[in-house]
C-alpha cells in the first residue's frame, strides 16, 4: 500500500518537475505550458490629450489604474498620447490616428474636427477643467516700467516693446497661440466678438507684421514648451502668453530658481474648456465607449477635480469643487497674491472655425510662417 | 534509499517550481539583446561624466519599446567635430547632443538640409560667462556693478592695465580664447563680442559682422589675448596651476567654472561675470536625427524622459549643470559658494540666423590675432630615426594650419644652435621652410638651452609688426640637453616677463620630461607629446594655440 502511494506521489512529483523545467527553460513571465482558462482580454482606451494637461493626466491615470477599473469583468487599460491640440486633430485627419477619446485644450479644435468628420462627435463633449489665457511677466530691469503687458499690444505699438522679449506660441500649431491671436485681434478691433472681416483686416495684418519684427525668439510650437523655457532660461523671454494653470505651476517652479514673476489678465480673456469627447467612430466599440465613460467620470469626480485644482492649477469643471484662495495647499491659495484673478472681468465669444482660419491666414501672411 | 530519493525529488520539485515562477530565466544568463533597439548618442565632452552614469543606469533598467529592449550607447565627441563628421557622413547617430542648438543651425546651413532633425529639446543648461579671478572681479566692481565686454575693452586699451583699478602689480589685462571652429563657448563668445560691438541684443546681421566698427572692436579686444587654444582644458589647467599670473580672465561655460572651483579648489577662486551686454544659454539639446527609424525615435524619447526625471536632473546639477526640468529647484553647486549666481543671467542675446553664425565663424581667420612663431627643432643624434620622421610630419601639418600672414622661422640645434630659415610671413617662406625641414638630419649633441636663447634673440630682433602679435616658440625635442653653455635657470630668467610662450613638443619614451616640463612650467604652457597617437591631430590642435 505504502509502495503504491509512493509510486503515485513519485509520478506526480516527476510530472510537476517536468512541467516546471519546461516553464523555466522556455516560458516567458506568465507563460503556462498547458492551456489554462484565460482571463477576458482587457479593454484598451486610447486617450489623446493636449500637452498642458499632461502632468495632471499622467498622475490621474496612475490613480485610475489603482481603482482596478473593469467593465463586465474586463480590465480597462488606458494608453495616453500627448501632443499639441492642433496636432492631435491633424493626426486624426491626416495620419489615420484612431483614438477612443480626445481632450484637446479647447472646443476650437473640436469645431475643426466637426467640420471634417461630424460623425465622430455625435456624443456631446464634456469639459474637464477651465483655464483662461493670461500673460506672465518676469521682474527684470527690462520690464520695470511695464504695468500690464497686455497694454503693450496697443494699435500703436509703444517704444517700450523694443526693450522686452515677448513669447507667443505659434497660432498655426498650438491652441495657446490661436487664443493669444484671438485676444490680440479683439484688443486691436476693440470687440468681444470677432468677424471674418476683422480677422482678415489689412491694418491688423500690418500690426502683426510689426509685432513679428519685435519677436526675435520666434513663435515656438507649443505653449507648454514656451512656459518651460520661460522658467528654465530666464532672459530668453520677459513676457509670454500662456494658460493660467501653467502660470500657476510656473510660480512654484520659479520659487526654486529665484525668479520673480506675476500673472496678468487681458481686459477680456478667452477660456479653454478642455473638452473630453468620446468618439463615435467605427473603430470604437461599445465596450471601449463604456470604458472611456468610466475614465471620464473618474476625471470629473470631486476627488480628481480637487487634485487637478490644487496641484495643477486647473479651474474645476465639477461644480462640487470650489477654489479656496485661503487654502495654502492649493496653487491658487498659495499664489493668490501674484496677480491672480478668480473672477474674470469679461470673456470673449469663441470665434467660429471660419474666423479662426482667417486669423491664422492673416498671421501667416504677416509673419511669413 | 527510496526515502532519500523521494526527498531529493521533492526538493528538486520545490526548487524548480520556485524558479518557474520567475518565468523565462534564459534572460538571466543570456543578455536577450538580439532583438534590442540600440540607439547611439553623440554628446559634447562636458556631459561625459553625467551621461556615462545615466546611460549605465538606463541600460540596467531594461526598458522596452514595442517589446524590444532599448540599449543606449554613448559617444563622447566635441560639438564642432561631431557636426563635421555628421556632415561628412562619417558619424551616424540616433541622437546628437552638442553643447548648444547653435550647432544644429550650422549643420542645417552647411548641409542645406533644414530637415536633418525631427526634434530638439533641452537636456540641461549652462550659461556662457566670463570667468575672472575673484580679487580682479572685485576690483572691477563685481558683484555690485554689471561688467561687460565694453569694460574689458577699456581695460585692454588702458596702458595702466590693472593699475586702472589700483592694482598695477597685476600687470596688463590678459585673457584666452578657444577656437570657434570647434568650441561652442568660443563661438558663443565671439557672437557675443559682435553683439557688444554693435550695441545690439538681437537682429545681428552679416553686414554687422563684416562692418569696420565691429572688426575694429574684435581686433582691439583680441590684443589682450595671451594665446589661443583648441579647448578649455589647457586654460583651466593652467589657471589652476599658475593662478592669477597666467591670465586675468577666460570665457567659459558656468559648469566649467563650477567644476574648477568645486574639485581640487584653487586658493583664489574664479567668479562668474554674466556679461552686461547679454550672454547665451547653452541648452545641450537632445536632437533626434531624421535618419532614426520609428522604433529608434520612440526609444530615444524614452531615454529623454529618463534623463529629464528629477533623479537624473539632480545628478546633472551635482556636476554644475542647471536642470531643464522646471520642477527641479536650483541648489548647490549653482551658488555663490562655487562662483555662480543663480540669478546672474539677466540679458540673453538672440541666437542669430544660421548665415550670421557661419559669417561669425568665418570672420575668425580674419580677426584673430596674428602670431610670430619660431620653430626650434632638435636635430641632435638622439633624435635619429622615428623621432626625426615624426618631427618632419608634424611640422608639415602644423605649417598647413598656420595663417599666411603669421611670421614663421626655423632654428635647429645639435651641439650648437643656428638660424636655418629667418622669420618671415609664411606666405613668403613656406617653401624654404619645407625644404629645410626635409633636409634636417640628426647628429651631434644637444644644445637645447642655447637654442632657446637664440630663439629669444631672433624674436626680439624681429621688426615690430603693425599689429599686436602672439610671440611663441614651438620647441620640438627629446629634451636631453648635454651641450649648452646656458643653464635652465638662465633660460628661465631670460624668458621671465618676455611675453614669449614656449610650447614644448616631446619625442620618444626616453624624452627628458623633467626639462621639458620645467620649460612648460615657467612658460605657463603645456608639454605636447608629439609621437604617439594621431600626429596630424596633435599638430592641428597645436596650431590652434596661435
Amino acid at each position: 500500500m505504502l509502495r503504491i502511494s509512493r509510486a503515485i506521489a513519485g509520478i506526480y512529483l516527476l510530472a510537476t518537475l517536468l512541467l516546471a523545467i519546461v516553464t523555466v527553460a522556455f516560458g516567458p513571465v506568465g507563460w503556462a505550458p498547458l492551456p489554462l482558462p484565460t482571463a477576458a482580454p482587457p479593454i484598451r482606451v486610447e486617450f489623446a490629450v493636449s500637452s498642458e494637461k499632461e502632468a495632471w493626466l499622467r498622475s490621474a491615470l496612475e490613480r485610475f489604474a489603482r481603482t482596478n477599473p473593469t467593465i463586465n469583468g474586463r480590465v480597462v487599460e488606458v494608453r495616453m498620447r500627448v501632443a499639441g491640440s492642433r496636432d492631435l486633430i491633424t493626426a486624426i485627419e491626416r495620419d489615420g490616428y484612431q483614438p477612443t477619446v480626445i481632450s484637446p485644450a479647447s472646443e476650437l479644435q473640436l469645431a475643426e474636427l466637426q467640420q471634417w468628420r461630424a460623425d465622430l462627435l455625435r456624443e456631446a463633449a464634456q469639459p474637464l477643467a477651465f483655464t483662461p489665457l493670461v500673460a506672465l511677466m518676469r521682474e527684470a530691469p527690462s520690464t520695470a516700467s511695464i504695468a500690464n503687458p497686455w497694454q503693450l499690444w496697443q494699435r500703436q505699438l509703444p517704444d517700450q516693446i523694443n526693450n522686452v522679449r515677448i513669447g507667443i506660441s505659434s497660432p498655426a500649431k498650438s491652441n495657446g497661440g490661436i487664443q493669444s491671436l484671438i485676444v490680440l485681434a479683439a484688443q486691436y478691433h476693440q470687440t468681444s466678438s470677432l468677424t471674418i472681416e476683422q480677422a482678415s483686416d489689412a491694418g491688423f495684418r500690418e500690426w502683426l507684421s510689426q509685432l513679428n519684427r519685435r519677436m526675435q525668439a520666434g513663435w515656438p510650437d507649443s505653449t507648454g514648451a514656451l512656459t518651460t523655457d520661460f522658467v528654465i532660461r530666464p532672459g530668453v523671454y520677459d513676457i509670454i502668453t500662456t494658460y493660467e494653470n501653467l502660470a500657476l505651476q510656473a510660480f512654484r517652479q520659479s520659487e526654486g530658481r529665484g525668479l520673480r514673476v506675476r500673472v496678468y489678465y487681458p481686459a477680456a480673456t478667452i477660456v479653454s474648456d478642455h473638452p473630453c469627447a468620446i468618439l463615435t467612430a467605427p473603430w470604437v466599440d461599445n465596450a471601449e465607449r463604456e470604458a472611456a465613460r468610466l475614465l471620464r467620470d473618474f476625471l470629473l469626480s470631486p476627488a480628481e477635480q480637487t487634485v487637478a485644482m490644487r496641484e495643477y492649477g486647473f479651474r474645476p469643471a465639477n461644480p462640487q469643487v470650489t477654489i479656496d484662495l485661503n487654502d495654502p495647499t492649493s496653487l491658487f491659495g498659495r499664489y493668490s497674491s501674484y496677480g491672480f484673478q478668480l473672477d474674470l472681468a469679461a470673456q470673449l465669444a469663441t470665434p467660429s472655425p471660419e474666423v479662426v482660419s482667417a486669423l491664422v491666414t492673416t498671421w501667416q501672411s504677416a509673419t511669413g510662417r | 534509499m527510496q526515502i532519500r530519493l523521494f526527498k531529493l525529488l521533492s526538493l528538486l520539485v520545490a526548487l524548480t517550481t520556485l524558479l518557474s515562477g520567475c518565468g523565462d530565466i534564459s534572460t538571466v544568463f543570456d543578455s536577450g539583446d538580439t532583438n534590442a533597439i540600440t540607439i547611439n548618442i553623440a554628446y559634447s565632452p562636458e556631459k561625459d561624466k553625467w551621461l556615462t552614469e545615466q546611460i549605465a543606469r538606463f541600460n540596467e533598467q531594461r526598458i522596452t519599446v514595442n517589446d524590444r529592449r532599448v540599449k543606449v550607447e554613448g559617444i563622447n565627441k566635441s560639438s564642432g567635430a561631431a557636426r563635421t563628421e555628421i556632415k561628412n557622413g562619417t558619424l551616424k547617430v540616433t541622437v546628437w547632443s552638442p553643447s548648444a542648438s547653435t550647432w544644429l543651425e550650422v549643420l542645417k546651413q552647411e548641409t542645406g538640409n533644414q530637415n536633418v532633425a525631427v526634434s530638439n529639446k533641452p537636456l540641461v543648461l549652462t550659461p556662457v560667462v566670463i570667468a575672472m579671478w575673484k580679487p580682479m572681479a572685485e576690483a572691477m566692481g563685481w558683484p555690485n556693478k554689471p561688467i561687460g565686454w565694453k569694460d574689458i575693452l577699456d581695460l585692454t586699451n588702458d596702458p595702466q592695465g590693472w593699475g586702472r583699478f589700483g592694482h598695477p602689480e597685476w600687470g596688463r589685462f590678459s585673457w584666452g580664447h578657444t577656437d570657434p571652429e570647434i568650441s561652442t563657448t568660443a563661438l558663443s563668445t565671439l557672437i557675443a563680442e559682435f553683439y557688444a560691438a554693435t550695441g545690439k541684443r538681437e537682429g545681428l546681421t552679416v553686414a554687422d559682422v563684416q562692418s569696420e566698427a565691429a572688426t575694429r572692436f574684435i581686433r582691439e579686444l583680441g590684443r589682450s589675448i595671451k594665446h589661443y587654444g583648441y579647448n578649455t582644458l589647457i586654460f583651466s589647467e593652467n589657471m589652476k596651476k599658475f593662478g592669477m599670473s597666467y591670465i586675468s580672465a577666460f570665457p567659459m561655460e558656468e559648469i566649467t567654472l563650477i567644476d574648477f572651483n568645486k574639485f581640487n579648489p584653487p586658493p583664489t577662486p574664479l567668479v562668474a561675470i554674466y556679461p552686461a551686454e547679454g550672454t547665451f544659454w547653452h541648452d545641450n539639446p537632445f536632437i533626434i536625427m531624421a535618419s532614426a527609424t520609428a522604433d529608434e525615435r520612440d526609444a530615444a524619447e524614452r531615454f529623454y524622459e529618463f534623463l529629464l526625471t528629477e533623479e537624473s536632473q539632480r545628478a546633472a546639477m551635482s556636476f554644475g549643470f542647471r536642470p531643464a526640468n522646471p520642477n527641479v529647484p536650483l541648489t548647490d553647486p549653482i551658488s555663490p559658494a562655487f562662483g555662480a549666481d543663480p540669478q546672474g543671467v539677466q540679458t540673453v542675446l538672440a541666437v542669430p540666423p544660421a548665415e550670421v553664425i557661419v559669417a561669425v565663424k568665418n570672420s575668425w581667420a580674419l580677426n584673430r590675432k596674428r602670431a610670430d612663431i619660431l620653430l626650434v627643432v632638435d636635430t641632435s643624434g638622439s633624435m635619429e630615426g622615428d623621432k626625426m620622421t615624426m618631427v618632419k610630419a608634424g611640422i608639415e601639418t602644423f605649417l598647413a594650419r598656420i595663417l599666411p600672414e603669421d611670421r614663421v622661422g626655423l632654428v635647429t640645434f645639435d651641439s650648437t644652435a643656428r638660424v636655418v630659415v629667418p622669420m618671415a610671413p609664411l606666405n613668403d617662406n613656406r617653401i624654404d621652410l619645407q625644404i629645410a625641414v626635409q633636409e634636417m638630419r640628426a647628429a651631434g649633441r644637444t644644445a637645447l638651452f642655447d637654442a632657446l636663447a637664440l630663439g629669444k634673440q631672433v624674436l626680439d630682433n624681429l621688426p615690430p609688426a603693425e599689429d599686436d602679435r602672439i610671440r611663441a616658440i614651438v620647441l620640438l625635442s627629446d629634451g636631453a640637453d648635454n651641450s649648452s653653455r646656458a643653464s635652465l635657470d638662465e633660460i628661465r630668467r631670460l624668458f621671465d616677463e618676455s611675453g614669449i610662450s614656449i610650447f614644448p613638443v616631446a619625442y620618444g619614451s626616453d624624452a627628458d620630461r623633467q626639462v621639458l616640463d620645467s620649460i612648460a612650467e615657467f612658460a605657463r604652457t603645456i608639454v605636447v607629446v608629439g609621437d604617439t597617437g594621431d600626429i596630424a591631430q596633435i599638430f592641428e590642435n597645436l596650431s590652434r594655440y596661435f
